[in-house]
């Protein structure tokens, strides 16, 4: 019933985009355990459908990002041109996308 | 991939049956066809593979490839089409539209969209009432209010044409009342035009392309009426509940959508008796514009379920031709088959059961191979469509060839995981169609999960017969009272009430029960005669679940039976196998520990060559444990039985796993893994009356450790110690107080 809740998609909580440290811990270790922060960020990068975001999806024999269309039917657009060849790496991918979409900032790690 | 599809016509054969294949492929050529047995559909390097063996059939060989189109939407169609060839009319119904402005879509009419022919009340393609003529040569009209109707709110609305002046009037009356006149609408206008020609008359729908429905409406709808003349404002009222007599004459036909609920009939009230036939299972005892919530079940005041909520992505059958059949052999021996279908680099699987004939059994132990959980799942969209999937899974999703091929073709229909476009909850599935998740060598979920219990005893050397569901259903205890031992899938969610009466009566006479799952027992469902090879659920109050129903929806309309959770009805799960889900998580699976129970000397057949202290099932195909994704426990409380030995125990599970909801009366953040005692799986051993037991693992991950090691390890220990006594004909002596 989600789409006839709201008018619209509710505003994601905020993250700190100075919490790199975060997204370090994540890229090091993406199947966890996790510490608590990051936990909590994960939650709110993973809520919502594939519709709302960014996902991973098979492509060939690898992994690149889609996106699902809006409405149902429609085209899924995929990035292919970034191809991940593992799920580990397909992983990383996607939180840097919604790391981005959630902060508005690009996610640079040394 | 996916260009190759086919189902059958059953899931579900005996000697001497005949199961029919239908195939559409988008490619040109020829196909072919072969019959495999099969032993394990998980083709996972780690375990022992894929593991089918061909098997000669007659209808091996190559066959001209078409394409057969599907055509989803629900819709009623009635019998008779000259009777609404009408030169003045008015149409009258109550609507409620779930999703206006989507798209044009038609409420009623014998409107043919091609041709331009015959009329059609609808919504435009801002959602707001229109009137569609054609004279089926080239001249069209509509006219609209112009005034959107209001989403998810009854409305009266009707149209009515005097062929003599050309007047058409157009009212739109919102039931609910509020301030100002939102979504009311009243136009008046002259036309030239007059319509003529018209196909069959249809209710949520137009007649489209090659005699198939299109224009399909989303949304709910109550009371139609067509009449052969332009009536009054004061006379579409007085049609609000029935004929009158003065009115009689100039009826053409009114039906009443709360007469015959459980099948497909649409019954006219008139004295003309036009009735119709329900296409692709829309969803019946649905909440009317009468409905004013002094009542929930519509067998009590039927006038109040007078609805009928239809949506563009409803099916019921494809309907697709046969390709070809096969008729069981007496020899054949009873297993998991499937027909594999191969053009280039194309395949497909179309899995199929063969039980023993009726009456007979060819094994001590039978598979009770979970078909309703099969069918809950079939063809879900979660990859696509749930907003928590992600949070549930405790990982990042991947849109997989499945979830991007069903994106693209909605209209193979849903699952009992999925809510319509309008958001309502699907309350059918249907195996007559094809149905991605039961290919071979897909998800490890359901079916290809079940395999590797069927590839454990073959590996084992443990003959086995194979029986469903549906059997179940339709046989009672008598399918199962002949074996010593009836084993269950990884995940047997759903039990109509035939089922769970038929498991409880198997361990009463002394049955041997081994539950190899989790989450089993756990909703209601219904199927039924006037639909074969459909299902109906209802996921009412509560539930670990994908969709729900709305307050005063709880009543099926197969059976009329209250859906939901067994639990909620005073079967909890407990009752049937002494454990019931307690948890899920998806990021991994923990090994089992032995209790202190364990030692007593009515375990001791189980942990035969187990050592005390071991882990049991560190390892496996699914998770890496054999405790975990779903997991099951006891409680005392909800009905396992006081004797029951908790024999081992797995926890320490990851903050993935979450508490069911269904057990907490207030939201806290005491849920996961890491901070609910309640988070564990029990696996248990209890004693049945004259000489029966129950073992039951408690989780789904289970049957993905029972290969490990070529089959030498101690979760497969255990099974097959289980298994043995069980198929052991010595009573099991009852518990000394």
């Amino acid at each position: 019933m989600g789409a006839a809740k709201f008018r619209g998609f509710l505003p994601m909580i905020k993250i700190d985009p100075a919490r790199t440290d975060l997204a370090r811990e994540f890229r090091d270790n993406p199947f966890g355990p996790h510490s608590p922060e990051l936990r909590r960020l994960l939650l709110i990068l993973r809520d919502g459908s594939a519709r709302s975001k960014k996902v991973i999806a098979t492509c060939g024999d690898g992994f690149c990002l889609a996106q699902v269309g809006p409405k149902r039917g429609d085209p899924i657009e995929f990035y292919s041109d970034r191809i991940f060849p593992s799920y580990r790496e397909a992983l990383w991918g996607v939180f840097q996308a919604r790391w981005e979409r959630a902060t508005g900032s690009r996610l640079a790690l040394d | 991939m996916y260009r190759i599809l086919g189902y059958a016509d059953r899931w579900t054969v005996q000697q001497g049956d005949t199961i029919r294949f239908k195939v559409s492929s988008e490619l040109p050529g020829k196909y072919s066809a072969r019959l495999l047995r099969v032993r394990n559909g998980d083709s996972n390097p780690k375990g022992p593979g894929k593991l089918v063996t061909p098997v000669k059939a007659a209808f091996d060989g190559e066959y001209p490839a078409r394409f057969q189109e599907t055509h989803a939407g629900s819709c009623v169609r009635i019998d008779e089409a000259a009777p609404f060839r009408l030169g003045s009319f008015t149409l009258q119904v109550w609507v409620m539209p779930t999703l206006p402005g989507d798209r044009a879509m038609a409420i009623m009419g014998n409107w043919r969209e091609e041709e331009g022919a015959g009329y059609a009340l609808m919504l435009d393609g801002d959602g707001a009432l229109a009137l569609a003529l054609g004279d089926g040569a080239g001249g069209r009209v509509q006219v609209s209010t112009g005034v959107p109707l209001l989403k998810r709110h009854w409305t009266f609305v009707a149209a009515s044409f005097d062929a003599a002046t050309g007047r058409l009037a157009l009212i739109q009356r919102p039931l609910s009342t509020f301030a100002g006149d939102l979504g009311a609408a009243r136009i008046e206008e002259t036309v030239a035009l007059r319509p003529s020609g018209g196909g069959d008359f249809l209710i949520a729908a137009w007649n489209g392309a090659r005699g198939a429905a299109s224009g399909h409406y989303d949304g709910l709808i109550d009371s139609p009426r067509v009449a052969s003349r332009a009536l009054s404002e004061a006379e579409c009222e007085s049609l609000r509940d029935f004929v009158p007599a003065a009115l009689a004459r100039d009826i053409v036909a009114a039906w009443d959508f709360s007469r015959d609920i459980p099948t497909a009939k649409v019954s006219d009230i008139s004295v003309h008796r036009r009735h119709g036939k329900a296409v692709n299972l829309p969803t019946r005892a649905q909440k009317g514009f009468r409905w004013n919530d002094t009542e929930y079940d519509w067998k009590k005041q039927p006038s109040h379920y007078a609805a009928i909520h239809f949506h563009r992505h409803d099916l019921y059958d494809c309907g697709w031709q046969t390709d070809f059949e096969y008729v069981v052999p007496a020899d054949l021996r009873s297993g998991v088959y499937a027909v594999e279908l191969t053009q280039g680099d194309e395949t497909d699987s179309i899995v199929f059961f063969v039980r023993p004939k009726r009456g007979t059994r060819q094994a001590d132990l039978c598979y009770l191979v979970p078909t309703a959980s099969y069918l809950a799942y079939s063809n879900h969209h979660m990859a696509t469509d749930w907003s928590f999937g992600e949070n549930v899974e405790g990982n990042f999703g991947v849109l997989g060839p499945h979830a991007q091929f069903l994106e693209a073709n909605w209209q193979y229909g849903q699952s009992h995981y999925d809510s319509h476009e309008d958001g309502s909850p699907v309350y059918f599935s249907s195996r007559l169609r094809p149905i991605l998740h039961m290919r071979l060598d897909t998800d490890i979920w359901q079916l290809n999960a079940d395999l590797h219990v069927t590839d454990w005893f073959e590996g084992k050397g443990i003959d086995y017969d194979i029986v469903t569901d549906e059997d179940l259903h339709e046989e009672g205890v008598s399918l199962l009272e002949n074996y010593r031992c009836v084993v269950t899938g990884t995940h047997p969610e759903y039990y109509t009430r035939e089922m769970l009466d038929a498991v409880e009566a198997y361990k009463a006479k002394g049955g041997r029960f081994l539950y190899t799952g989790a989450n089993g027992f756990y909703w209601r469902v219904a199927f039924s005669d006037a639909f074969p090879g459909a299902m109906e659920m209802r996921r009412a109050e509560d539930g670990m679940r994908g969709c729900y129903s709305e307050g005063g929806d709880y009543y099926m309309q197969f059976t009329g039976e209250l859906g939901g959770l067994w639990r909620r009805m005073g079967h909890a799960p407990q009752k049937v196998a002494g454990t019931g889900f307690t948890a899920q998580g998806f990021d991994r699976a923990e090994p089992y520990r032995r209790t202190d129970e364990s030692e007593d000397p009515r375990a001791a057949f189980i942990f035969k060559g187990i050592e005390r202290d071991e882990a049991i099932g560190d390892f496996g195909l699914v998770g890496g444990g054999a405790a975990g994704w779903e997991i099951d426990r006891v409680d005392f409380a909800l009905g396992t039985p006081p004797h029951t030995l908790v024999v081992a125990v797995a926890d320490n599970f990851s903050t993935a796993y979450n508490w069911v909801k269904e057990e907490f009366n207030h939201s806290t953040a005491c849920i996961s893994g890491d901070v609910q005692p309640l988070v564990r799986c029990d696996m248990v051993f209890f004693e049945c009356p004259n000489g029966g037991a129950v073992f039951s693992t408690s989780s789904i991950s289970w049957g993905g450790s029972l290969s490990h090691n070529k089959y030498d390890n101690n979760v497969s220990r255990i099974m097959e110690n289980v298994v043995r006594r069980f198929l052991d004909p010595v009573p099991f002596p009852p518990p000394v107080r």
